[in-house]
Formats: structure tokens, C-alpha cells, sequence
């Protein structure tokens, strides 16, 4: 009896201690750790050398752990809203083009997500566990990049974005939405904006854009409470500047310099809760960007959290958050087409182009692809028009007045998702403008088709 | 042998157990599946079946009685607030200080509003599903009088000599005026359509009447709702001033120097095709203003944001020095604070014009909105306290009062009303159904456009396959829970399907309800919402002349001239007893140009006098029309043969039918078939 009882004993002590030895292990042992790129000394602006390391900010010093070991370089790490996973840059070998990996924190492991020829960077997690990241291409001789998205493993790769920009550096906002950084290529090379759509590259428009030359040169993150920190500079090719925030619900119109009064530059931003941010600072160009906590509210940098020899970028809390929301798609690839609608071509905040005429009414639109003029569309009386065109095709529009005098444009450019559906107040029109509810005159018929793989009836096919 | 035979029976009784839970669970998923039209919904067989029970001993275990404060008042002193109960048919008296309810009177049906005579010695009451409002000793606490007027009595406004009192009939649409000194109904005044409120301007010569509904305009117009200005010294109607492009204005109040009248409003944009919520594409929310002077300017100004909706604003208080107003929007849990000087300052720097486009600008209110308060669920009337410092908001799907500091603008405390601690299923899909935070950017809530779970009169431009196609008048949702299928196309068979992935895709755009939160829904709309009494047009059952009349024409057989109807061209087939819908689809020839070719589903007739406009497309402005100008062909009934007094009796028994409970006695079975069925009345 005695010995059964000791077995007993030994037993449970033993199944207790495995367990806990199990549970230990399912533990992700980096939570409320810091995750952040070391760059080698004297690199400011490549990410060749560059390390992903994991720092406790309650013990920097002596908690530095290596995350992408064997790898030549590694950037832009991004946590998956439940904490469990990681998504950076990275490549085996200096020649390697850029790939986005996924380190599994519970396993540690590290497996690579895209295999492609072209760099593939600036990864995110979308709420459905999607990964949207932007891959490097070029159109018309001119270098661009255009945000994709794939699972987790790599497969079912999808393009989102379609416009000759140079799209990187996104984030998910709370409602859903990527935001992205976006600056037009072709034809000519503007300045980067924000930009915002939904994850399935439906309604793209403007979200941000900087005053007096100023641009955003990092990404933007949404704080819980709605706010949006990013960078911004008024210097091309530069990646560090001024901290920036604004508020999500009026994004174009709340940009307050936190850094004013400030000295010393910034390059990378989290909020964290209480209006505390982790920044990458430094406070003179002698030094090393190395992290510090920040005080939103008083504008103050506060204490340094780690330091290295070289600079430390992109910070990312270990810890899992709140899962932005998951946005439904319209998208049906069934439908190769898409349904664009504007109130009024003559409801716009950009000034009239002089004319020969001074006729600055428009009736008529002109549009074009990427390979030049499209077609002419008269629109309705109210100045609405309806068109049906082809998806994933982008397009830009000029408006004219009755004598062909160009008005106004041409526009940004501009994409529809297959069954995407959108309206717009005018041409250029206030973003902050709301429709006024009346019926356009241009949906009591069926829409004027722009297209080059469809016959256009009544219009002129456009030749190849 | 014994050993033996009891693994037989094991094992037998295993294989059958095994079999039951494999072939059951599958039978159980197939059943779910119907149901919801998703594959991943739990298996949980009470999630459904019991929370959707209504009247059993099932659905009163369940079930919870909860107060839902509606609107208050509150003593000069401060000492005395006064809570409307609108689902308890109470009033409660509250010791504010005390944070306890001291005493509850038992009041009419579906109350609505409570104001206190100048002496505070009499409370008065509009009890909205009564149609009467009493009148209580706030001394004794009973009621000592009940006053008649029009129907659906709502706001109420009474003189500051306590000699009159001003009603708002919501149903009838007209305001009473009551002589309080011989309790009678001195005037009765045509005002908007389903007025809802009333306020004296500080000086007492006027009183303003907002509207929820739009006036009657052509088809395809966009909605305009009048707000009713009276004269009080001649007691007639002055003004009647059109908000254009608005609608359900709930609450008016007058500023204290009386400078501007203030009403709440919506402002919807119902005939551009629903292909985005994106920037104030479905709705926008703010508040509409009348400079009282000479050619004062009439406007409207959003409280959103481009990227921030603050749907469905209820209340409007003003603080007693006029600088600041509150704004309680129910859809979103909110109290809004605006500057009134900045408001007053942008009235006069800005141009006729400047203002017609700030009507539409989302980022107007960054220059008057101060602060957003947040509140517990479904915040509705509001009151200040005497020195201004503390604002009570009734807090109605929480059963307490929030009250909020005006000073720090956040909430000091709360003060519960002493209803059930537990919610139930069908109150937490109430929570849902009127809150916007399913819809992206908190646009707009089911109560947006399902106010009271009824309708608002709209016809929205639901831009089915094509921009411009297929425009929906928005239906009921009472009683649809007996009544599939769903959507005027009869598409969705389940009210799971019809709020479920497809609503989330096409409406609401942004994540779907959750399975829990689905269920919830389901469970208010099909257990949880309530009838209001037919008292306009059948209060007892009894029905008038001419409603005898217009029965015999609905069940007639043979037209005019001897001629048989056709059965399935019968009313009562395809509008029988107790819902009036056999849940069928049908042509009845009112297909238009912009809709494709489709049938329709049979809508109920339960309640239908207040359910105007009328078709799928709402293209019938009254019930007359459906016959004189939407039947040429005799395909929605046998009418052409009617005499003009036969189609207005037909019309006075439409209106005079009321809930589905009245009916449940006296069916008619028939079948959608041309072959005649057995028919028992």
C-alpha cells in the first residue's frame, strides 16, 4: 500500500511538472518584449546587415536576443494581431532580392512566405491573417511598387493596388482599411501621400497629404484611441524627419507636429496606450537613432529604452491587441468590369485651367490609360456621368468644356476592382464632402462603357 | 454468458448512440444551414429555439420586463427627476442626489413624454399608444385626470402661466391644444408629418413642432420635413418652415435668449445608389437651425466626421447661458458638445451658398463640436440641471440615468432605475438593432432606418445589379417574424440570411454580426418587437360602417357585374388573416421601368394606415392609388369595376387593420393555387 501510494505521488508530481513544462512551452516566451531592427553602423539608408533583435525593455542590456539569424539582412517586422507571429524583410545573401518571412514566435521558427524575383517589402497582417506587402515592378521604363496580398504560406497572391505609384509601408487600420504610403511615378514623380482602401483594393482615396512639401516618409499606426503617428520629412530619398499625428476621424485637416520645438529627427513611431509612444530618435546627427519612450500629450521625450552602436528602427511591442476589422469583398473576378459614377465633373476644389474661351463649365470627359486617350463621353446635363470600365485597368480623366478646352485634370489615377462600384462627389471635389441626395441624371440609363477588351456598341473600340 | 451479453448490449446500444449523433449532427447541420445560410453557425438548438419563443411559459421564463428611460424632467429645485419608463408604462420619480428611485406611478401605453406644470404640483404625461395623456398629483402620485386629444400623443410644451397645453400627435399629425383650466381640447392645428416634439421660445410667442417623416412630394423627390411654428397668442399655425433633404427630427428646443430654435436631424441621401458607405454616402447626422429674426438663416450643419458618424441624434439641450448645447445620439452612444458661438459665428461670416455647402461638409464640425461624451446604450432625452452644472441622460437599453458632469464632460455617476440586472438575448439584439457600430464608420443603425423597428417612408436606391435599378421601399419590421421570406424579391428565406454575410456586403460593409450576436438579433426582431394599437382606426374591434363595407369588397368573389373573380385574383388570397400575407411571391403588375423582371413578396397589411408610401417602390404615395393609378390591367385584385364609395370603404377597412393578434381566431386557409380550398371564417 505503501509503494502504491508513493507511485501515486511520484506520478502526479511528474504529470504536474510535464504540464507545466507543455504549457511553457505553447507560451509565446517574447511577450512584452521589443522587436526591432539593429542596423550595422554607418547604414543609414539600406537595410543590407540589418538585424531583427528582441529586446525586454525592463532588461535591455542583458535580454538582447537575435531573431533572424542566418539571414543577410532583416527589416520591417509587423506582429500579427494575436501576438503569436512575425512578418519582416529579409534576405539569405546580399544579392537575394527582398522576401517577406514569417517567424512563428511559440515554435521559433522561420519560414519565407513570397518567392519571387522582385523585392518584396513592407509587409502587414490583415485581420483575416492575409499578408499585404508591396512588390517592386516597373511600368513604362519607370520603377514602381504595388501592394499585393497572399496567405500566410505564400499562396493565392493577389494584386491590390494598379496604379503607376510607388506604394509601401502599410498598416491596417482599426475599421479595416489599408494605409499606405503612395507617390505617382508615371508620368511624372509627385510626392507621397497616404492613401486608404479596403483589402480587397477596393475604394482607394486620399487619406493623407502633407502641407508645404512635406510628405510622410514611414507608416502610419493607429493608436487605440484612433490617433495616427507616422514620419514626415520634406526631403526626397530621406527616411527620418518630424513625428506627425493625426486624427483618423479627420485625417486631413488634425496634423499636429509633435516634434515641434524639438530638437533632433525621428524614424520610427508605435503608440502604446496613455499617449506613451516607442519612438526611433536620435537627439543629434552624431548619434545613433536608439529607442525611447514618448509623451504624446506633453510632447516630450522621455526616457531611452535601448541603445546600440548603430541605428535601431521599427519597433514593435510584443503583445497581442485588438483585431482591426474584418472588411466583406465585392470583388468577383467573375465580372471583369467595374461601375464608376460622379455627381458633378463641376463640383471640385481645384482651380479651373485658364482657357482661350473663359468657358470654365465642363460637359464632357476625357479618358485615358496608361497608354493614352481612351475615349470622350458627354456627360448628362447635372454634369453627372456613369461608366462601365474594364477592372484593374487605371485610368485618369480630363474635363472639358464644350469647345474641347481642357478644365480641369488630369486626375489622379484611378482603379476599379472586377464588380467594384463608386461614386464620387465630382472631379476632385472636397474629400470632405458628402453627396447631395438627388438621383444623377447619368443612372437612369446604362452606363457609357470604356473599354478596351469589350465592344462598345455606340462608341469607338479603342485599338490595341 | 452474463459478461457476453452485456458487451452485446453495449456495444449495440454504442453503435446506435454513434449512428443517432453522426446522422443527427448531420440532419442538425443541414437544419442550420437552411436557417442561416452559412455552414459554420454552432449547433446550438437553444441559442435559437428558445430565445425565439414568444408568448409560451417558455418565453415569460425567459424573458425580462426592463423599464427603457425614455425622456425626463426634472424639478426647479434639482431635488426631483422624472423618468419615462417607456416599456415599464411608468413614471418614476428619482432623488438625484439620493441616486435611488423613490416612487413609480403606473401611466398609459407606450409613454413618451413628462412635464411639469410651473407650480410642480402636476406632472403631465402623453401616454403614445394610449392616446390619451394623464395628468398626475405629483403630491398623491396618482393619476388624477386623463385628457383626450389626437392620436399617438408625444411631446408635449406647456405656456408659462401653465394655462395651455401643447400635444404632439404623432399619428394624426396634428398638435392639441388643451385649456388647462376646464381640461378640454381648445384647438387641434395640422403640423408635419409624424410630429414628435414641442418647445416654447423663452418668450412664449411661439411654439416649434418638429417632424420625423417627409411631407407628401412627388415621386423620387427628396425627403422635406417641416417644422411647425405657432402663433400661441392666436393660437394658428405661422409658419410652417421645410428642412429640405432631412428628416427624423426628434427633439426642437429654443435657445434661452431665444436667438435660435435647434432641432436634431438626419439627413439621408436615399436616391444615390447605395454603392458605398464611404464618406457620408447612406447617411449623415447633425442638427438644423432657424435664426429667429428677420430673414434669419435656416440651416442645416453635420455633427459627423469624414471618417466618424454620430448616428441617430435624439436630444438637444441648451445650457441656461446659451453657449453651449448637447446632443444625445442614441446610435452611438454619444453626447455631443457644440460651441453655440462658434455656430453663431459661421451663421454670420458665411454666405448663402458657403452654408448650403457646409449642409454636405463632414468637416464642419471640427469648428463647433468641443467634446464627444461617451454614454452607456441608447442615450435619449436629456436634462440639465438648474445651475447647468450636471446634464441626466436617459440611458434607455441600461435602464439608468447617466449623470454627466458639464465642467470635467464626463460621467460623475449613474443611477440605476431599478430594473432586471440580467439582459436577455432579445434585449441585447435591441442593443443591437440601434446601435451603428456594425455599419462602417458607425453610419447609420437598423433604428436609422427602422425607427421604432417600423419604417421610415423612404425608398432607397438600393443599386441592385445596375446604378439606378431596383429602387426598395423600406418595410416594417414588425411582426416579420412569422412572415418569411425577406427583401421585397423574396430572396432571403430567414431573417438570419437577410442580416447575416450578404447584409454585411452589400449594407452595412463592414464586418458581419457575430453568430452570438446574429442570434441576439433574430431573437428581438422575432420575440421583442411590439404592435402599437390600431386607436386611430380600430381601437376596439368594432368596426365603422364603412369599414363593414370595405370588408365585404376584400373577401367579395364576384366583381361588380356578377362576374367570378379568379381566386388567386382575390384579396384574400394572397392577403389572408392574421398576418394579411399568405408569404407568397406574386405579379401584380407594378414592375416599372428601372426594375427588373422579378416577382414580388406579398407584404402584411397588419397596421398598414401608417405604413405609407405603399408598393415595392413606394411609387403609390396612398392606399388609393394602388387602384386607380397602379391597376389598370386588374392584376393586384379585381378594382376597375369599383365605384369611387366602394374603393373608399376598401380603403377604410385597410386601415382599420391592425395587429396580427386580432386575427388569429379568424383565418382563411388558402392555397396560391387556382384550384378553390376549403376556406373557414
Amino acid at each position: 500500500m505503501r509503494r502504491r501510494g508513493k507511485f501515486i505521488y511520484g506520478l502526479a508530481i511528474f504529470i504536474g511538472v510535464a504540464s507545466l513544462l507543455c504549457v511553457s512551452c505553447n507560451n509565446n516566451s517574447l511577450d512584452g518584449f521589443i522587436v526591432a531592427v539593429e542596423l550595422p553602423v554607418g547604414n543609414e539608408i539600406s537595410r543590407d546587415g540589418a538585424a531583427l533583435i528582441a529586446v525586454d525593455p525592463i532588461n535591455p542590456e542583458k535580454s538582447v536576443r537575435l531573431l533572424s539569424e542566418n539571414f543577410h539582412g532583416a527589416c520591417e517586422p509587423i506582429l500579427s494581431n494575436n501576438g503569436r507571429y512575425l512578418i519582416f524583410s529579409g534576405k539569405m545573401k546580399q544579392d537575394d532580392p527582398w522576401q517577406i518571412w514569417l517567424r512563428d514566435l511559440q515554435k521559433k521558427s522561420t519560414s519565407r512566405v513570397t518567392d519571387l524575383s522582385e523585392n518584396c517589402t513592407d509587409p502587414a497582417f490583415l485581420p483575416d491573417g492575409k499578408i499585404v506587402f508591396s512588390r517592386s515592378g516597373s511600368i513604362k521604363d519607370t520603377e514602381i511598387s504595388t501592394l499585393y496580398k497572399c496567405n500566410m504560406d505564400g499562396s493565392e497572391l493577389q494584386q491590390l493596388t494598379f496604379h503607376p505609384h510607388r506604394d509601401c509601408a502599410s498598416s491596417i487600420l482599426k475599421d479595416g482599411r489599408i494605409l499606405f504610403t503612395s507617390s505617382q511615378q508615371y508620368p511624372i514623380a509627385k510626392d507621397p501621400v497616404f492613401l486608404v482602401m479596403r483589402p480587397d483594393g477596393t475604394k482607394s482615396e486620399i487619406f493623407y497629404k502633407g502641407n508645404q512639401g512635406a510628405f510622410p516618409v514611414s507608416n502610419g499606426t493607429e493608436s487605440e484611441d484612433g490617433f495616427v503617428y507616422f514620419i514626415e520629412s520634406n526631403q526626397q530619398n530621406l527616411n527620418r524627419g518630424k513625428l506627425m499625428v493625426i486624427n483618423q476621424n479627420r485625417p486631413l485637416h488634425s496634423r499636429v507636429d509633435l516634434s515641434k520645438g524639438l530638437e533632433g529627427e525621428f524614424r520610427s513611431v508605435i503608440p502604446l496606450s496613455d499617449n506613451r509612444c516607442l519612438v526611433s530618435y536620435r537627439p543629434s546627427s552624431n548619434e545613433p537613432f536608439a529607442l525611447f519612450e514618448f509623451d504624446s500629450k506633453e510632447q516630450k521625450v522621455l526616457a531611452q529604452v535601448y541603445a546600440s552602436e548603430g541605428d535601431v528602427v521599427d519597433p514593435v511591442m510584443i503583445r497581442a491587441r485588438k483585431r482591426p476589422r474584418i472588411l466583406p469583398s465585392a470583388v468577383d473576378p467573375e465580372n471583369p468590369t467595374g461601375l464608376l459614377m460622379s455627381q458633378d465633373i463641376n463640383q471640385s476644389m481645384i482651380p479651373a485651367k485658364g482657357s482661350a474661351s473663359n468657358d470654365t463649365v465642363a460637359d464632357r470627359i476625357q479618358v485615358f490609360r496608361l497608354e493614352g486617350f481612351m475615349n470622350e463621353v458627354e456627360v448628362e446635363e447635372d454634369g453627372s456621368f456613369y461608366l462601365k470600365v474594364d477592372a484593374d485597368i487605371p485610368i485618369r480623366i480630363v474635363t472639358l468644356n464644350h469647345k474641347g478646352e481642357a478644365i480641369r485634370g488630369p486626375s489622379d489615377w484611378i482603379w476599379l476592382r472586377s464588380n467594384e462600384r463608386r461614386g464620387c462627389v465630382g472631379c476632385h471635389a472636397d474629400p470632405e464632402l458628402s453627396p447631395d441626395n438627388r438621383v444623377p441624371q447619368a443612372v437612369r440609363q446604362s452606363p457609357v462603357v470604356i473599354s478596351v477588351k469589350m465592344k462598345t456598341g455606340n462608341l469607338k473600340e479603342v485599338e490595341e | 454468458m452474463k459478461l457476453l451479453r452485456t458487451i452485446i448490449i453495449l456495444g449495440l446500444v454504442s453503435i446506435i448512440l454513434a449512428y443517432g449523433i453522426i446522422h443527427g449532427g448531420k440532419k442538425a447541420r443541414a437544419h442550420v444551414y437552411h436557417i442561416t445560410a452559412v455552414d459554420d453557425h454552432p449547433l446550438k438548438c437553444l441559442s435559437c429555439h428558445l430565445s425565439t419563443q414568444k408568448d409560451n411559459f417558455l418565453a415569460r421564463m425567459i424573458s425580462e420586463e426592463y423599464i427603457s428611460p425614455y425622456n425626463l424632467s426634472l424639478s426647479q429645485d434639482g431635488d426631483q427627476l422624472y423618468v419615462v419608463g417607456q416599456e415599464s408604462n411608468q413614471l418614476l420619480v428619482v432623488d438625484p442626489h439620493e441616486g435611488a428611485v423613490v416612487k413609480k406611478i403606473d401611466v398609459g401605453n407606450r409613454p413618451h413624454t413628462v412635464e411639469l406644470s410651473r407650480d410642480e404640483r402636476t406632472a403631465y404625461v402623453s401616454n403614445q399608444w394610449s392616446d390619451n395623456i394623464f395628468v398626475i398629483d405629483l403630491k398623491e402620485a396618482r393619476v388624477t385626470d386623463t385628457l383626450s386629444g389626437g392620436s399617438g400623443p408625444a411631446g408635449i410644451a406647456i405656456s408659462a402661466n401653465d394655462e395651455y397645453l401643447y400635444v404632439v400627435n404623432s399619428y394624426s399629425s396634428d398638435i392639441s391644444i388643451f385649456d388647462l383650466g376646464n381640461y378640454r381640447e381648445k384647438r387641434r392645428l395640422k403640423t408635419g408629418n409624424n410630429p414628435v416634439s414641442a418647445a416654447f421660445s423663452p418668450d412664449g410667442k411661439n411654439v416649434y413642432v418638429s417632424s420625423r417623416r417627409t411631407i407628401p412630394l412627388p415621386y423620387g423627390s427628396p425627403p422635406v420635413t417641416e417644422m411647425t411654428v405657432t402663433d400661441t397668442r392666436s393660437q394658428r399655425v405661422s409658419e410652417r418652415l421645410m428642412f429640405e433633404n432631412a428628416y427624423i427630427m426628434e427633439n426642437v428646443t429654443v435657445t434661452p435668449s431665444g436667438d435660435l430654435a435647434i432641432s436634431t436631424l438626419i439627413r439621408p441621401k436615399n436616391l444615390i445608389p447605395a454603392i458605398q458607405v464611404e464618406k457620408g454616402w447612406m447617411m449623415t447626422h447633425g442638427i438644423g437651425i432657424i435664426e429667429r429674426k428677420e430673414d434669419g438663416k435656416m440651416v442645416q450643419l453635420l455633427l459627423d466626421e469624414p471618417n466618424s458618424y454620430y448616428a441617430d441624434p435624439f436630444d438637444i439641450v441648451v445650457s441656461t447661458d446659451g453657449k453651449q448645447a448637447y446632443v444625445s445620439h442614441s446610435g452611438v452612444d454619444r453626447i455631443s458638445v457644440i460651441d453655440l458661438a462658434e455656430i453663431r459665428k459661421l451663421l454670420e461670416e458665411s454666405t448663402e451658398e458657403q452654408l448650403q455647402t457646409y449642409s454636405n461638409h463632414l468637416g464642419i464640425s471640427s469648428r463647433y463640436v468641443v467634446a464627444r461624451i461617451p454614454t452607456g446604450a441608447n442615450p435619449k432625452g436629456m436634462v440639465l440641471s438648474p445651475d447647468g452644472k450636471l446634464l441626466y441622460v436617459a440611458e434607455r437599453l441600461e435602464d439608468r440615468i447617466a449623470v454627466i458632469n458639464t465642467s470635467s464632460l464626463e460621467t460623475e455617476k449613474t443611477i440605476s432605475l431599478d430594473g432586471p440586472k440580467r439582459i436577455t438575448v432579445a434585449r441585447h439584439g435591441r442593443q443591437l438593432l440601434n446601435n451603428a457600430g456594425r455599419t462602417f464608420h458607425n453610419q447609420y443603425a437598423c433604428y436609422t432606418c427602422h425607427p421604432d423597428a417600423h419604417e421610415d417612408g423612404l425608398v432607397y436606391n438600393m443599386a441592385g445589379k445596375d446604378m439606378g435599378r431596383n429602387l426598395a421601399n423600406v418595410q416594417t419590421l414588425r411582426d416579420i417574424g412569422d412572415i418569411p421570406p425577406y427583401k421585397w424579391n423574396g430572396k432571403n428565406q430567414t431573417i438570419y440570411k437577410q442580416d447575416g454575410m450578404r447584409f454585411s456586403t452589400i449594407l452595412t460593409r463592414t464586418e458581419s454580426f457575430s453568430h452570438k450576436e446574429l442570434d441576439a438579433l433574430v431573437a428581438y426582431i422575432v420575440t421583442g418587437i411590439k404592435n402599437p394599437p390600431n386607436l386611430r382606426y380600430n381601437p376596439n374591434g368594432e368596426l365603422t360602417a364603412a369599414q363593414k363595407r370595405g370588408k365585404m369588397v376584400f373577401y367579395r368573389e364576384y366583381d361588380n357585374f356578377g362576374n367570378e373573380i379568379p381566386v388567386d385574383n382575390r384579396c384574400y388570397t394572397c392577403h389572408p388573416p392574421p398576418y394579411f400575407t399568405n408569404m407568397e411571391m406574386t405579379d401584380v403588375g407594378t414592375l416599372s421601368e428601372t426594375d427588373d423582371p422579378m416577382m414580388f413578396d406579398v407584404p402584411q397589411l397588419t397596421n398598414i394606415y401608417e405604413s405609407a408610401p405603399y408598393l415595392h417602390d413606394g411609387s403609390a404615395p396612398t392606399l388609393e392609388e394602388l387602384w386607380t393609378a397602379f391597376n389598370d390591367e386588374d392584376k393586384h385584385g379585381v378594382g376597375n369595376d369599383m365605384m369611387k364609395d366602394q374603393l373608399n370603404d376598401l380603403v377604410e377597412y385597410l386601415k382599420s387593420i391592425r395587429d396580427a393578434s386580432h386575427y388569429m381566431n379568424d383565418t382563411m386557409i388558402y392555397n396560391a393555387s387556382t384550384s378553390n380550398k376549403k376556406r373557414k371564417r
